[in-house]
C-alpha cells in the first residue's frame, strides 16, 4: 500500500528527529568516554577561576605527568552540585567547598582523609587557631582550608567625629551608647542583615552569643545558654525595635548594609574585609576596629573555603598532589580575597594594610571557627525567625532566647 | 433602578478586584524592569523610588559583554527546543495510544504516568543525575534536555491524551473506510484537529525547560552547557550581589517568553482547555 505524502513527511520527520537525538547521544557518549584517564578534575568557583587557570598552568609545568581540568561552579550552585555528585558517586577529584559544609560530607564518609598532607611542608599549627581541628574527625582531617575570614567592626570616622565620639566602641555598652548617639537625621548607628541568606544574621547572633559566654565545641556544635542568647538577641532584634539599628534592616542583606554605609546612612557594622576594600575603592570614609565584646574585644566567627577530595575520586594521589600545591603559602595568597588560612601566607603585603590590622588581630586572637554541624545548619532558619520576632516587637529577647534554646536542643537531640 | 445600581456596584467591585490582582502581579515585574535601568547609587537610594533618577544601559552592557549570559541564552533556546520537540514526539505517541487503544492496565498506566507530576523534583534529582551521568552526558545541553523530559512528559502526555480523546474516533474510521491507513488517519485527521493543543503542549514544555533551575544547576557547569537561570547566579558572588545586572539579566530572560506567549496566547489557552469537556 502506497504511503500518502503527508504521512510520509510526518513519519520521516519523526524518524529523523529520533535518529538525530540518538546520534547526538552516541557521539557524546563516545567523545566523553574516550577522555584522558589521567586528568584531575577540579571544581572551582567563578571568583577563583582566572587565578586558578594560572596556578594550574604552573602546577602542570611542575608535574608534567598530571593534567588538570577546571570546571566552574557558582556560589549559589556549588552546594547542590557537590551534594548530588557525592551522593551519586560520580565525582570530580578536587572540590573547592565552604568549610561550613565539610563536616556534613565527612559524616557520610564521602571525603578522603587528607591528614597525610599535613607535616613539615604544611604544618597544622601554621593555620588559623582551631581551623584544622574543626575539620578533623576521629583523627582524620577531611579538608585543606585555604581562605579564612571573620568580621571586624567597620565604621565611618567622619560620622563618629560629627557625633563627638573619639574612639570606636570597645565594649557592648559603648557600642549601644555610640549607636544611639550616631542615630540622627538620615544616619543610624548600625543595621543588621535580616533579609537575604538567614545564615548572615545568625552568624552575627552567634558572634554576640559566643562573646557573651556561649561556646562552640570541638565537634562544631554551638553550646548556647539562654543568657548568652538573650544578650545576643537584645543586641540585634532589640536594637531594631528600639531604633538605633536601622528599621530598614528587614529589607537589607549584607550588600544593602554596605551600600547604606557607603552613603553615610549606617555609621558602623560588623562586616568582612571585602567591604573595606569596596569602601576604599569608592573613596568612602572607612576605618576598622576589633569587634566589641561585653567587657573587651568580642569574638568573631571564622568562615572560609577549603579543598576537599571525594572518597570516590579515582585519582586520589594526583588530587592530593594538586591540593599540596594549592596549600603552598604563595598559592593561598593568590587565591584569597580575604585572608589566607595559613599564617605564613598572611605575610604577603596585600594582607598588611592598616585597615586589615583589626581583622588580622581578630583572626589571630579573638575568633573561633563557625559551627559546622549539619544539625546547626538545619536550625538556622528558625533561629533567624526568633530574632526577627524580637525586631518586630512580637517577642521579648528572653522569650526568643528560650525558644532558640528549645530549637537547638531539639535539633541536637534528634 | 435599585437593580441597576446593584449591578453597577458589583461590576465596579469586580474591576477593583481585578485591578488589585493586576497590581499584585505586575508590581514585582515593574520593580525588576525599572531597577534594571538604575545605576548602583539609585538602587540603594533612600527614600526608595520606583523610577530611576538617572537612566542607564550599563547593567545591560554588563549582562551582554561581561558575563556568560549571551551563551547561556543560546543554550536555553537549544535545550528548550530539544525538550519541546522530543516531548511532542514522545507524548503524542503515548497520548494517542492511551486515548485510542484499549488494553489491560491502560488506565493504571495512565495514572502512573501522571504520578511523575506529583513527585518533587528533588526526589528524582539523584536518579536522573546518575542516569545522565551513565550516558556520559553530564554538562551537555542534550543531557539537560533528557532531565527536563522528566518534568514535561507526564503532564503533556495527559494533555495530549485528553486532546485526542475529545476528537471523535469516527473521523479516523471514516478516513480508514476511504482506504487510508491508521497513519493516514492520524496525519490527515487527528494531527490537524489537535494542532492548537500540540502547539500549547510544545510551548508548555519549552517554558518548563526555559525557567528550570534545579536540574540545570546540578547537571551543567561549563559555559558551553550552562543555561540562563544558572547564569543568573553569576551576578551574585561570595561577598556581593550586583542587583542592577541581576535585574537586567532577569528582563532579558523574561522578554522572549513574554513575546512568545503574546504571539501564541490564542493557541495556548485553547490548547490547555481543549478536551476538558467532551460533548
Amino acid at each position: 500500500m502506497a504511503v500518502k505524502a503527508r504521512t510520509g513527511i510526518f513519519l520521516g520527520v519523526a524518524g529523523l528527529t529520533v535518529a538525530a537525538i540518538a546520534a547526538t547521544v552516541v557521539v557524546n557518549v563516545v567523545q566523553n568516554s574516550s577522555g584522558d584517564e589521567d586528568v584531575v578534575t577540579w571544581w572551582v568557583p567563578d571568583w577563583d577561576y582566572q587565578t586558578a587557570v594560572d596556578l594550574v598552568a604552573e602546577f602542570e609545568r611542575q608535574h608534567p605527568d598530571i593534567s588538570v581540568e577546571l570546571v566552574q561552579t557558582t556560589g549559589d550552585t556549588v552546594a547542590n552540585r557537590t551534594s548530588v555528585a557525592l551522593d551519586s558517586g560520580n565525582v570530580p577529584d578536587v572540590i573547592t567547598e565552604s568549610i561550613a559544609r565539610v563536616r556534613g560530607y565527612a559524616d557520610k564518609g564521602q571525603l578522603a582523609d587528607l591528614s597525610g598532607l599535613f607535616g613539615e611542608d604544611i604544618p597544622a599549627d601554621d593555620f588559623a587557631p582551631g581551623l584544622v581541628d574543626s575539620l578533623t574527625i576521629d583523627g582524620a582531617t577531611y579538608a585543606m582550608p585555604y581562605r579564612w575570614a571573620t568580621n571586624a567592626l567597620i565604621y565611618n570616622p567622619e560620622l563618629f567625629e560629627a557625633a563627638g565620639i573619639e574612639e570606636p566602641p570597645a565594649t557592648w555598652d559603648e557600642f549601644v551608647e555610640d549607636a544611639r548617639a550616631l542615630t540622627s537625621g538620615d544616619a543610624v548607628g548600625t543595621a543588621w542583615p535580616v533579609q537575604g541568606d538567614p545564615s548572615d544574621l545568625t552568624l552575627r547572633f552567634l558572634e554576640f552569643a559566643v562573646s557573651g559566654g556561649a561556646t562552640i565545641n570541638g565537634d562544631g556544635i554551638p553550646e548556647l545558654t539562654e543568657e548568652s542568647s538573650r544578650a545576643a538577641v537584645e543586641m540585634i532584634g532589640g536594637a531594631i525595635a528600639e531604633g538605633w539599628a536601622s528599621p530598614s534592616s528587614f529589607e537589607l542583606d549584607n550588600t544593602g548594609i554596605r551600600e547604606l554605609f557607603l552613603q553615610g546612612r549606617v555609621a558602623m557594622y560588623p562586616g568582612g574585609v571585602f567591604d573595606v576594600d569596596e569602601a576604599q575603592a569608592q573613596g568612602a570614609p572607612v576605618a576598622t576596629a576589633p569587634l566589641p565584646g561585653p567587657e573587651g574585644p568580642g569574638t568573631g566567627l571564622g568562615v572560609g573555603w577549603a579543598y576537599v577530595v571525594p572518597e570516590a575520586s579515582s585519582h586520589q594521589d594526583d588530587a592530593a598532589e594538586l591540593v599540596r600545591f594549592l596549600a603552598r603559602p604563595e598559592s593561598m595568597a593568590e587565591l584569597t580575597l580575604t585572608f589566607p588560612a595559613r599564617t605564613s601566607a598572611s605575610e604577603d603585603a596585600r594582607f598588611q594594610t592598616p585597615e586589615r590590622v583589626a581583622y588580622a588581630g581578630q583572626l589571630a586572637e579573638h575568633s573561633v571557627p563557625a559551627p559546622n554541624d549539619p544539625r546547626w545548619t538545619a536550625s538556622i532558619q528558625p533561629v533567624h525567625d526568633q530574632i526577627q520576632e524580637v525586631a518586630l516587637g512580637r517577642e521579648t529577647p528572653a522569650e526568643a532566647a528560650a525558644n532558640i534554646q528549645r530549637i537547638v536542643d531539639q535539633a541536637f537531640a534528634e | 433602578m435599585k437593580r441597576f445600581v446593584l449591578r453597577g456596584g458589583s461590576r465596579a467591585g469586580i474591576w477593583v478586584l481585578l485591578a488589585m490582582l493586576m497590581f499584585w502581579s505586575l508590581a514585582p515585574v515593574a520593580v525588576m524592569v525599572f531597577t534594571s535601568f538604575k545605576p548602583r547609587s539609585d538602587i540603594f537610594a533612600v527614600p526608595t523610588t520606583l523610577l530611576p533618577q538617572t537612566w542607564t544601559w550599563d547593567n545591560y552592557a554588563t549582562v551582554f559583554t561581561d558575563s556568560s549570559m549571551p551563551r547561556a541564552l543560546f543554550n536555553s533556546i537549544v535545550v528548550g527546543g530539544l525538550v519541546a520537540v522530543a516531548t511532542l514526539i514522545f507524548c503524542f505517541s503515548a497520548g494517542y495510544a492511551l486515548a485510542r487503544y484499549r488494553f489491560r492496565g491502560s488506565r493504571p498506566l495512565a495514572l502512573v504516568i501522571l504520578l511523575g507530576q506529583v513527585v518533587p523534583l528533588t526526589v528524582v534529582l539523584l536518579p536522573l543525575y546518575q542516569f545522565v551521568s551513565r550516558l556520559q552526558l553530564l554538562d551537555t545541553t542534550i543531557g539537560l534536555a533528557f532531565a527536563h523530559l522528566a518534568i514535561t512528559v507526564p503532564l503533556v502526555t495527559w494533555m495530549v491524551r485528553n486532546q485526542i480523546a475529545a476528537i471523535p474516533v469516527e473521523l479516523e474510521e471514516a478516513a480508514q473506510i476511504d482506504g487510508g491507513s491508521r497513519f493516514d488517519a492520524v496525519t490527515y485527521i487527528t494531527l490537524p484537529v489537535c494542532a492548537p493543543g500540540l502547539a500549547a503542549a510544545g510551548m508548555f514544555a519549552f517554558l518548563q525547560s526555559w525557567h528550570e533551575f534545579l536540574f540545570a544547576s546540578v547537571m551543567t557547569s561549563s559555559t558551553e552547557a550552562r543555561t540562563a537561570p544558572v547564569a543568573l547566579t553569576e551576578f551574585s558572588n561570595e561577598f556581593n550581589v550586583d542587583w542592577g545586572a541581576t535585574m537586567a539579566a532577569s528582563v532579558v530572560l523574561t522578554l522572549p517568553i513574554v513575546l512568545l506567549f503574546v504571539l501564541m496566547q490564542r493557541y495556548f489557552v485553547g490548547g490547555l482547555t481543549g478536551g476538558a469537556v467532551k460533548g
